[in-house]
Order: C-alpha cells, then structure tokens, then sequence
C-alpha cells in the first residue's frame, strides 16, 4: 500500500488500512470505493451541509410555531412534533431520490470512460463482484446521511405527535427508496456509454416516479374516479381502486403520505381498507402503500442489479 | 501455451474475427500486425476473456475462454491499447488494488510492487499520484499491473502505442527480460518495423485473417522486398535516383512526382502563373525539393550503408525513412487466400 506521511492519512484510510489488515476477503473494488468516499473533505463536508440543512429547517419550523402560539411558548408540541417529522421525512426522501442516485450514475460508466473497465473485467473479480463492490460503499455513505439525522427523529418523538409505527413505516420507505434510486443509476451507468446520458436517463425515471406518479394517482385517478361514478360504473371500482392504491404506492411521497393518513385515522399500520366511491358498498382491504412500495423497490432494485451485472459483463 | 481453433467474432454483419486458428508456443514474444481493424484487439480482448467468441474457442495453457474463464484470467496479464489509471491513486495503491483485485495475499503484496516497480523502473514514483506520470511511465505502470499476478501470459495490445523511441527500446529490453523469464508474450501493432525486432513470431493479421505466419526472421525475409523507404532531397534527380539504384539490397528506385515537381512541369510549358513564388512561401525550395521511393530488400545495416551511399555521393538527404503504411502496400502484394492450416509457431 501507499505510505503516506501519518499527518496526511484520512480516517477512511486508517479504517481500509485496518480492514486490509484483516485480510477477510473483502471485495477490493469496494475497499477502494469507499476510501475514495470517505478520503477527503468531501464526505464530511456534503454530510455537515446535510445535518445543516435538516437540523436549519427543522428550527425554522420549530421557531414558526412558537412565534404563532406566544401565550404557550411552544404551541401544542404534539404538532411541533409532527410537523418536525414529517418535514425530515420529507428531506430524507429528497435525498435518497434525487441525492442518492447521482452517486452511482458514474460507477460503471465512469470506469468504462477511463479505460479501467477492462482492466477490472480482467480481473478475477465477477461481473457481480464488481457491481456489489460499487453499490455497497454507496449504500454505506446514504446510509450514514440517513442515520446523522436520528436526532431530529428523537426531537420529535419528545415532542409528541409521533408514534413508532410512523417511524417505521418512512424507514421502511426511505431505505427502499435509497436502494431502488441507487441502483437504477447503477444499471444505468453500466449501459451508458458515457455519464452524461447516464444521469439524465436516470433523472428522468427518478422524476417520473417520485413526481409523476403522485400527479397521476393524486389528480388524475380521482378525476377518473369521479367521472365513473356519476356515470354508474361501480363494477369498475375494485380494479379501478387497486390500480390506484397501486399507483400512489410506486411513489416515495404517495405511499409514505397515505400511510401515515391511513395510520392516524383508523391506527392501522400493514393494510388499508379502501372504498372507492362514497356511495359504493365495496371495500377493499390492501396492504399499506408504504409495504408494497417496499417490496417493489426491493424486488426491482435486486432485478436492476444482475440486469447491471449482465450489462458488465456483457458490454464493452 | 495458446491455440485458437477456428476462433470467430462476428459483430452484427462484420467478421471481426474469421476461423482464426493460431498457436503460440510457450516462451515465445509473438507479434501480431495488422491495419486497424484488422481484428487485433478483438482477437486480444477473446483471449483475454473480456469477449466471448461468436464460434469456435480458444486454448489458453489448456483452459478454454468459453468455459474456464477464470482459470484463463490467472493465467493471463492484460493490457489494453487504452489502459486507465485512477487519477486518485498513487502508483503504489494502484498496484496493491489489482493485485487484491487478483487474489494476491495481502502479506506478499508489499514486496511484490517493489519488485514490479523496479522491473519497470518506476519505484522512485510509487507514492506519487498516477495523475502524474507520463504517457510511457503510465504504459510502463500498465505493464507492472498486467505482472501483478505473475501470469504466464502476457497479452499486449498495441504494446508500443504512445511510446517515444527511447521507451520503445526500453521496453524491448522488458520484453526480452520477461521473455527469459519463460513468459509468452502477445503484442500486437500495426507498424511491423515496431516489432520486427522485438518479436520471435509474427503473424500478419487482415480483415480477421492470418495472412502470413511464423518465425520473425522468416517473415522479414519474405516481407523485406516489398518494403518502400522514402527518401526526400534536394539536386540532381537522375543522379540520386542512379546512386540509389546500385545500393546494396535496393530492389528499384523511383522519382515520386511531387507538388512542387508538377507546379515547374507547368511552369516550364506556361500553364502557370504562380510557380515563381507569388505564394510568398518560397515556392523556389518546394521545387528543389525533390522525393523517391526505394523499393528495399536490404536489412538495417544495409539501410544505414544505403543512407551513407546517397550522401557520400553528393545526393543531400532531408529525410530517410521507411514509410509508415508500407504494411498496407505490404498486404496488398499478399492478399492471397488466407493460410488454410493453423499457423504454428514456437
């Protein structure tokens, strides 16, 4: 291994040094990887702007509602709480959507632009090795900006207003969300011939399902729902209404947001009983939005993965 | 050490690669040239296992690419006509990264590089960042990487591109060196001169066919009459062109009409208004300057002797040179069916 003076080691080489050390048969793309992460000033300064901008906006708010309530001081603390939580959540799915992936929309095609694709292809690592050893150091590093913000999450359970289910339930969906958006830019990447058209194939999926879902299922449905029913076709609804819960359920935002409203409202966390229309003497009983967007994104993220490997081994 | 046997790689409706069959015994530096898009890299990348084989298969010390790929991959060191470096490395991660990345025990890496490093003569920069180094130190350090492992085979593609005259003949001496350490060696080009004298085999490689294979000294005999040295220089034209007739192992010798040569015909017949320097480039020089190819079956030290001639006898040389794309006027005197048999070599 390089030596480099003691002064100038980085807590990132001191830990790969270590690991190395250990000789457990890491994979060494992603002992590399992940020095490259966290060598520098980079990580630790995107991870400080990071807490900076939650932990700001989360003040923010907190000091709103104490200016609207100057007789109690902190208003009621049940909302300061809910708000607070739902704002974090909020950040965290921006990250993991629009953050998370551009991490990983280089990895392949990055190595290919500099020529070191081959080079490791040539190797004894596997086409797999290879994309296990690029998406586990990004994972890591999501992983990390997810967990630095624990503390707010704590601000609002002491506040009130938040119940560890909710918790649970935006866990649940930003985890899957970190792991389906990392690697649809990683598969990307390993079919791209360069980064550019990597990152914008990858953001304009990323927009279509974060964005263009909720807009399809949040106005387009309704309307469509409403129509049918002042038309009488209520035979429509099961089907009409399974494509809806659905459709909300493919989107970070409309699956997290549906679920804690189903949660608050009948304290019911795995499934969601919906009726279509008012008057409609149907209801169905689904799983909660925020479970089936889990294993969605788990099961697409794990058929984007050897569809990368495949890619890898498979393309110049 | 390797065999192809009817080796095929077609992509889309071009045969990049066509029933190629080859072998290359152990020990042996083996030049493969050809024009590009001849089917060099693609025949490296197959033998490298990066690319599997549309039909047939490849032998790699008895390990088929199709079904002992990585029994083929510890057997091989591959280096790319464009071999990257990570710009965040220094020259010594670099090296420990792939040799993890081959399975090489953490406990003998150190030592290892140390040995790579000064065989290639790069030990003074092992704690430099790769972004640092040159073009040859970066082809050198290629090099390294490819021994990391220690294979038994060396694949090389486009070994010399990039590479200034003196890195050449340095890497000569490395090949050589490897080679006495029994590893066999592939290179490919697509200038012969640069491997002529680096190689023990040659085989002429077009549109994914061995045109012609075997013993380096064998092949240049075969080649050498069809090799054409320019040369460029100012006086008497019948007189040069005379003197280099009667060097030793020049074939033919021929005034190449130049743009300068034409613009005086013109002049001379007053066809042209502009042959008297109206350019202001001084045309009078251009029309002085005169060029004729040799049509050479000399060696080096004939060619050195031939250069010599010309200038003893009063013919002032600007330039002297074997010309570059002598290998595609090369095939075309052997475009001939291809060799029916497998070339053997070592």
């Amino acid at each position: 291994m390089g030596r480099r003076s003691p002064g100038r080691r980085e807590p990132g080489d001191r830990i790969a040094a270590r690991m190395a050390k250990l000789n457990l048969g890491l994979n060494p793309l992603m002992v590399r990887e992940l020095r490259g992460y966290m060598r520098g000033a980079r990580a630790y300064a995107v991870l400080t702007v990071h807490i900076a901008i939650v932990s700001g906006i989360a003040l923010l708010l907190y000091m709103g509602v104490s200016l609207a309530n100057p007789a109690s001081g902190v208003g009621n603390s049940s909302q300061v709480g809910s708000a607070l939580f739902y704002v974090v959540v909020g950040l965290q799915i921006v990250l993991v959507s629009f953050v998370a992936p551009a991490f990983t929309v280089s990895a392949i095609s990055g190595e290919r632009e500099r020529h070191t694709l081959d080079l490791l292809k040539a190797t004894l690592l596997s086409p797999r090795q290879i994309v296990w050893g690029k998406l586990i150091p990004v994972l890591g590093y999501v992983l990390l900006l997810v967990l630095a913000t624990l503390p707010l999450f704590s601000l609002a359970f002491l506040l009130g207003g938040v119940e560890p289910a909710q918790f649970v339930a935006a866990l649940c969906v930003i985890l899957a969300s970190a792991a389906l958006f990392t690697t649809l830019g990683l598969s990307v990447s390993s079919r791209a011939r360069d980064t550019l058209s990597a990152t914008v194939v990858t953001y304009a999926i990323v927009v279509g399902i974060v964005i263009g879902l909720s807009v399809l299922a949040l106005l387009v449905f309704p309307a469509l729902a409403g129509a049918m029913g002042r038309a009488g076709a209520s035979s429509a609804a099961p089907a009409l209404t399974a494509l809806f819960v659905a459709l909300i359920s493919l989107s970070p935002v409309g699956a997290l947001v549906t679920s804690e409203a189903n949660f608050v409202n009948t304290g019911n966390l795995l499934t969601v009983t919906v009726r279509p229309f008012a008057t409609s003497p149907v209801a169905v009983v689904l799983p909660a939005p925020f479970v089936i967007l889990t294993v969605c994104y788990l099961t697409a993220s794990g058929i984007l993965l050897w569809l990368a490997a495949r890619a890898v081994r498979d393309r110049a | 050490m390797i065999e192809t046997r009817e080796l095929t790689k077609i992509f889309g409706k071009t045969t990049a690669v066509d029933r190629l069959s080859i072998q290359v015994g152990a020990g042996s530096i083996f030049g493969i040239v050809g024009p590009n898009g001849a089917g060099k890299t693609t025949l490296m990348r197959m033998l490298a296992t990066l690319l599997p084989p549309t039909s047939g298969d490849a032998l790699v010390g008895g390990a088929s690419i199709r079904r002992h790929a990585a029994r083929v991959r510890r057997l091989v060191g591959y280096l790319p006509d464009a071999s990257g470096v990570y710009p965040d490395m220094t020259v010594a991660e670099y090296m420990s990264f792939f040799a993890a990345c081959y399975g090489v025990p953490a406990s003998d890496r150190a030592a290892l590089i140390g040995d790579l490093l000064t065989l290639v003569d790069l030990s003074h920069r092992r704690d430099e960042p790769m972004e640092k180094l040159s073009p040859g130190m970066r082809r050198r350090l290629g090099l390294a990487r490819a021994l990391v492992h220690d294979p038994h085979v060396l694949l090389l593609d486009d070994a010399t591109a990039g590479l200034d005259p003196r890195a050449r003949v340095e890497l000569r001496e490395l090949l050589k060196e490897l080679r006495s350490m029994n590893k066999t060696i592939v290179l490919t080009s697509h200038i012969l001169a640069e491997l002529e004298d680096m190689c023990t085999h040659i085989a002429i490689l077009e549109r994914g066919r061995i045109l012609v294979a075997g013993e380096s000294a064998v092949i240049r005999a075969r080649l050498r009459p069809h090799r054409i040295i320019a040369v460029r220089f100012f006086g008497n034209v019948e007189m040069a062109v005379n003197q280099a007739r009667t060097g030793q192992g020049v074939v033919d010798a021929q005034l190449v009409p130049t743009h300068g040569q034409a613009m005086r015909e013109e002049s001379a017949t007053g066809m042209s208004e502009f042959a008297n320097g109206e350019d202001g480039m001084g045309t009078g020089m251009l029309h002085a300057l005169k060029e004729m190819q040799i049509v050479f079956a000399g060696d080096y030290s004939d060619a050195t002797e031939l250069l010599r001639h010309l200038m003893r006898t009063g013919v002032q040389v600007v330039s002297f040179s074997e010309q570059a794309d002598s290998l595609e006027k090369i095939l075309t005197g052997l475009n001939g069916p291809a060799q029916p048999g497998p070339a053997r070599t070592g």
